[in-house]
């Protein structure tokens, strides 16, 4: 993502553990939903997206976008495959490239 | 353009009168390349349109699906869901294209409707319309990046230092310019 985006504000520190896809202790939710880094959309879009769709809360939507932006992906879901497709659509349908895999085990 | 401001409901940009033409005149090319990839030909063009030369490069993308090389601007658009398995995402996106192009054209012929009742210097988008706002605008963007080679971030650097007579140097401004145009909207909202 492009960095120069002011609107930004820097997520708040100390994520609780429960707030994270703890994709290890899934196994009724095999897979995982991958949102990886391109060079076009804007880190703020990228916020707006994961709070719109996945009604997640401003911290956790920018700590994902910033995951993305410096690991190059980040996991935003986990789920049935068919659940993990239909956010796979949804991200693509906002512009952004995702993809579905198997969780790690 | 001036930034977006939100007042009851509705988001209120001023727009110079060429600045909401040649958007939308971009859209109208991004709505062309997604229809006619269903197969119907590329659109003949004015010999004096400025956006003919850029259009023609652009009617590449009408060639592609199974069969042939799939046009980069058609693969951004419509990505791969699977990273190793092209099986299934040859399957998934013979479930989901046909909705997500007609959802994107839906969008796009919004954002031209909103762009077409500029009045007195101000474009109005209701808040109904702002997911078509930018989702249109990333769309556009993702094709532009595509043409201009924008593969990792330091490309888009590369371009902001081209020699003044580049011919790519009036595409990488409107693609910054769109840029600005969807910050706003999102400072907006």
């Amino acid at each position: 993502m492009p960095a120069d985006t002011p609107d930004s504000a820097t997520p708040s520190g100390g994520t609780a553990l429960d707030e994270r896809t703890d994709v290890s202790e899934a196994t009724q939710s095999p897979w995982v939903t991958i949102v990886w880094d391109d060079p076009v959309n804007l880190m703020s879009y990228v916020t707006h997206v994961f709070r719109e769709y996945f009604t997640y809360p401003k911290a956790k939507a920018e700590r994902l976008m910033l995951q993305v932006h410096n690991e190059g992906r980040s996991v935003v879901s986990s789920g049935g495959r068919e659940e993990m497709e239909r956010d796979v659509n949804a991200m693509h349908a906002y512009g952004l490239w995702a993809t579905l895999d198997r969780a790690e085990s | 353009m001036k930034g977006f401001r939100r007042k009851d409901g509705v988001l209120i940009g001023r727009f110079e009168n060429d600045e909401a033409e040649i958007l939308a005149s971009l859209v109208a090319q991004l709505v062309d390349v997604l229809t006619e990839s269903e197969g119907d030909g590329p659109v003949a063009h004015d010999a004096g349109d400025p956006f003919a030369a850029w259009e023609a490069d652009f009617a590449h993308a009408a060639n592609d699906d199974d069969g042939g090389e799939v046009d980069p601007v058609m693969e951004r658009l419509f990505p791969d869901a699977y990273r190793d398995d092209a099986t299934a995402s040859a399957e998934f996106r013979r479930f989901t294209r046909a909705d997500q192009l007609n959802q994107k054209v839906t969008r796009a012929e919004e954002v031209i409707a909103d762009l077409r009742r500029l009045a007195r210097g101000s474009v109005q988008i209701p808040d109904a319309h702002v997911d078509a706002w930018l989702t249109t605008l990333t769309n556009l963007r993702l094709a532009m990046a595509v043409r201009l080679g924008i593969e990792r971030a330091e490309d888009a650097d590369m371009l902001s230092n081209l020699p003044f007579d580049d011919p790519r140097g009036w595409l990488h401004s409107v693609y910054e310019w769109l840029g600005w145009v969807q910050e706003s909207i999102l400072e907006a909202l």
